[in-house]
């Protein structure tokens, strides 16, 4: 047993010395290549082989700790070539002059509650105080009126998104193994200091590598989350659950703990590359309930529990499409159609008959046909809102659920109709449905750094468009800009805010609108906030004209 | 050694049986005969209350009174034991017409009238055929030859049946002659184990088939049987079902046949509101469509009109079939309303 736990340790260090090794290729150098491998020496001896995890997944924060040791023996030089002890004194003089330092008090409290009670509060904690300390260095103005300096932006959204990271590393270390705490705070502590010291002490470094940083996120759905990518990071993820699961002496496979986190990993960096092609204002918070979700799973696996009455796989699987559902549908601005769904979803698993009779009902047929009809109608209110486009949809509502009933209602003894007449009725109306979702007006986008190159048209000649608008919307709502005319054909807006919301009106009547959503940290909002203030004013003063 | 001992002793032989004791009928007829003479089976109601006296059962009396009333039956019994093989021949073929019931019925009570009345009956050379009605020859083989090894595997089927056990392990060497031989509850004893004690198709066929030969001869739990398997094929088979239960698979309904029965019936009524409620739905999408709810007006019409022809034949059917599936066509006519529908989305 013994040694088959080091063997199981020994395929998560491979796993994580070869990504290390694979990305030190790029970066050659004899004597940082020398150091990275005396460190990863060092964690092999002491992880695989006086290691004594059972379940290798628990060592996770200490293998990222171990990469950013590698990274720092790896720039060692240059690093502490740019260390300036200037800077944080220059950083300190300016937190305690603005708003930043209320960020710092709250990390550090949070700090100090981690390292007393829960080790992956320190992560939260961290992230707090690094952020204070890069904000100190890169940006003033406090929170309100905050001003980025040189690459100041990339440098704090790359420490943010870090400190998430490690947070997760600890919350799933702590999970697995409660008895790691002491590790997990000296290890916490060491990043935080490690990070601290780059990101700050040594801010010429940071602002030396930020514009590539910048240029690989911007990249980063092409190249480093490229679906290629993407999809062998799962298989290989995949190979790695498959090699640390528990095979019986009758040849069956029982996933162990780690394999299901492994299987968790691959739900989340499908998640994020899902985002990337849907993303909206609210990811973030999508993105926080898809982790909650499956560490729920995970915490269940380990309780031995099943997660609202399915086992971890298959709820991983349904985590994953509905998340992809509703990415898709909030990151088109189809948000009646994910609430719908949401709904729906709700309805079915409420409803769902426990002794395995689901399909036997008739009323599962009507609800199935309920479902979309729902769905391609909060589909139309959105892309195409028209009258008679509702009637239709009520007639195939009507006379779905008239034949269903037909089928199911009068029937002789216990023998009910058989199922595939019910398939085949519901399969007309979801073809009905499908062919009801089209549009008048076409609309593409191209986005850029500072503007979106956008594209309108209409989907019929014979439906030409009578008139289009567009407006910008940010984070909180407001409405940065006044609606303006958008010709049709090509036209390059300038990106004002996170949210651009294209209408548009057909020779038929029906009104269209379709959402696009950009990512404050990857575009640069021009002119936005002077914007806001015109707009609000240009509002008070037409209210005072009323007046 | 007559033709009648010689076949006697290869069924002795053949199916390992040892006892030719008389069947509780032949006894009786026997005894009604050497009391009262053979005069006494012609009047009716005397014949009824001797029988009874014997203790022979109702639905045998019935029989009997029935196959009393054929032609040709007084001048059998009266003969003092002296009738030709053709006039016992030409009984069996006037019974066949004129009773209704099945080849191996008359000969059982041919049998019994035989042996009870003296008929000295031979089977050297066979009657020259004067007609395509006499050329059947009314072999009596007695029932006692094989009955003790029907009863026993009856029993045996009777008990694996309760306990669940496999139908297809019962020992059928004693009944597989008899099934050859043609006699009918050995075939519906085969074929229902073919038919339960597997789940292969061509086994189960065979099965049917052995139940189809048996219910044809008159066995009435093969045709009960039959009704069972055609109920549970499905609504499509119904018509089928509620022939065999009610016609000679009434005589061996219990209280589930008595149900599926009732359900088939209802089955009709269904089916009819399943039709009048289908036309109701087609008015209704022609209104849709003169109204021009979504749909293209002259499509939904053209449509309308193909639902129209469906539901004909929907009703064409339910007169020849009531108790068929009519499912079919209020799906059709869906069918045909999603297709205007798309084609009018389409142009």
């Amino acid at each position: 047993m013994q040694l088959l736990n080091m063997a199981r340790r020994g395929v998560l260090f491979g796993a994580n010395a070869l990504v290390v090794l694979i990305m030190m290729l790029g970066h050659m150098e004899p004597i940082g290549a020398l150091r990275v491998c005396v460190v990863l020496a060092a964690a092999g001896f002491l992880l695989v082989y006086k290691g004594k995890a059972s379940c290798v997944m628990e060592d996770i924060a200490t293998y990222v700790c171990v990469d950013l040791v590698a990274y720092v023996a790896l720039w060692f030089d240059k690093i502490i070539a740019a260390y300036d002890a200037k800077a944080i004194g220059t950083m300190f003089e300016k937190i305690s002059t603005n708003d930043f330092g209320i960020l710092l008090m709250i990390g550090v409290g949070l700090l100090i509650a981690g390292f007393i009670w829960k080790p992956w509060l320190m992560g939260v904690g961290g992230g707090c105080v690094g952020s204070a300390l890069v904000l100190g260095t890169f940006a003033t103005g406090g929170f309100k009126h905050i001003e980025f300096a040189g690459n100041g932006k990339i440098v704090f959204t790359v420490y943010v998104f870090s400190a998430a990271f490690w947070t997760l590393c600890l919350y799933m270390s702590e999970m697995l193994q409660p008895k790691r705490k002491t590790l997990d705070k000296i290890l916490s502590l060491i990043v935080l200091a490690v990070s601290v010291f780059i990101a700050v002490g040594c801010s010429a470094y940071t602002n030396a590598i930020a514009p590539e940083i910048a240029k690989n996120m911007y990249a980063l759905p092409v190249e480093g989350f490229a679906w290629w990518r993407v999809l062998v990071c799962a298989i290989v993820l995949g190979g790695m659950a498959y090699a640390l699961s528990n095979r019986r002496s009758t040849g069956a496979i029982w996933w162990s703990t780690d394999s299901i986190v492994l299987f968790g990993c691959i739900v989340l960096v499908l998640g994020i590359r899902v985002l990337m092609d849907y993303y909206f204002i609210f990811s973030w918070a999508f993105m926080l309930a898809l982790v909650v979700a499956v560490y729920r799973c995970i915490f269940n696996e380990k309780s031995g529990k099943t997660t609202f009455g399915f086992d971890t796989l298959t709820c991983f699987a349904v985590e994953l499409v509905v998340f992809i559902v509703l990415s898709s549908m909030l990151g088109s601005g189809l948000v009646p159609s994910a609430i719908v769904t949401c709904v729906i979803l709700l309805a079915a698993y409420v409803l769902r008959d426990k002794r395995g009779k689901y399909l036997a009902n008739a009323n599962v047929w009507v609800f199935l046909v309920v479902a979309f009809v729902v769905e391609a109608v909060a589909w139309l209110g959105v892309r195409h809102n028209l009258a008679i486009e509702y009637v239709r949809m009520a007639a195939i509502l009507v006379f779905g659920i008239a034949t269903l009933l037909i089928l199911n209602k009068h029937r002789a003894g216990d023998v009910p109709a058989p199922r595939k007449w019910d398939t085949v009725v519901c399969c007309c109306v979801a073809l009905l449905c499908v062919l009801s979702m089209h549009t008048s007006v076409n609309v593409k986008t191209t986005p850029a750094a500072d503007n979106v190159k956008t594209t309108l048209s209409a989907a019929r000649e014979s439906n030409p468009i009578t008139g289009a608008t567009y407006e910008w919307v940010n984070a909180f709502g407001e409405v940065v800009a006044p609606k303006t005319p958008l010709p049709v054909g090509e036209s390059n807006l300038p990106i004002q805010a996170d949210h651009l919301v294209v209408r548009a009106t057909d020779s038929a009547g029906a009104t269209i609108r379709y959402d696009y959503y950009y990512a404050s940290w990857m575009h640069n909002f021009a002119g936005s906030r002077q914007q806001v203030a015109d707009a609000a004013a240009a509002a008070a003063a037409s209210k005072e004209n009323k007046k | 050694m007559s033709l009648v001992d010689d076949i006697r002793n290869d069924l002795v032989e053949y199916a390992g049986l040892e006892d030719d004791s008389p069947t509780d009928l032949d006894v009786a007829m026997q005894r009604i005969v050497s009391e009262h003479g053979a005069e006494a089976m012609l009047d009716e109601d005397r014949f009824r209350v001797l029988m009874g006296e014997c203790g022979v059962s109702e639905l045998d009396i019935r029989k009997a009174l029935l196959l009393a009333k054929v032609d040709g039956f007084g001048e059998l019994v009266t003969n003092s034991g002296f009738c030709a093989q053709a006039d016992l021949d030409r009984f069996a073929s006037n019974a066949e017409l004129q009773s209704g019931l099945n080849r191996y019925e008359i000969v059982r009570f041919l049998r019994a009238f035989s042996l009870a009345a003296g008929i000295a009956y031979e089977y050297g050379e066979p009657s020259p055929p004067s007609d395509s009605l006499v050329q059947e020859r009314a072999f009596v083989v007695p029932e006692s030859l094989y009955n003790n090894e029907l009863q026993s595997f009856g029993n045996s089927l009777g008990k694996a049946v309760y306990n669940g056990s496999p139908l297809l392990e019962l020992d059928f060497k004693p009944i597989e002659p008899l099934v050859e031989m043609g006699i009918p509850l050995a075939k519906h004893y085969m074929g229902y184990c073919l038919l339960h004690g597997s789940d292969d198709a061509s086994t189960q066929n065979t099965g049917i088939t052995l139940l189809s030969e048996a219910a044809a001869a008159g066995n009435t739990q093969a045709m009960a049987e039959l009704g069972d398997y055609y109920y549970c094929l499905g609504t499509g088979s119904w018509t089928q079902a509620y022939e065999c239960y009610t016609g000679l698979g009434a005589l061996a309904l219990s209280s589930e046949r008595q149900t599926n029965i009732l359900t088939i019936l209802n089955r009709k009524s269904a089916n009819s509101k399943t039709l009048i409620l289908s036309a109701g739905m087609l008015a209704l999408m022609l209104l849709a469509a003169l109204f021009g709810f979504g749909a293209n007006i002259v499509l939904g019409i053209l449509f309308s009109l193909a639902s129209a022809a469906v539901l004909a034949l929907g009703f064409m059917h339910f007169r020849k079939s009531p108790y068929d599936d009519v499912y079919v066509f209020p799906v059709a006519i869906f069918v045909l309303w999603t297709i205007s529908m798309a084609i009018s989305s389409l142009i």
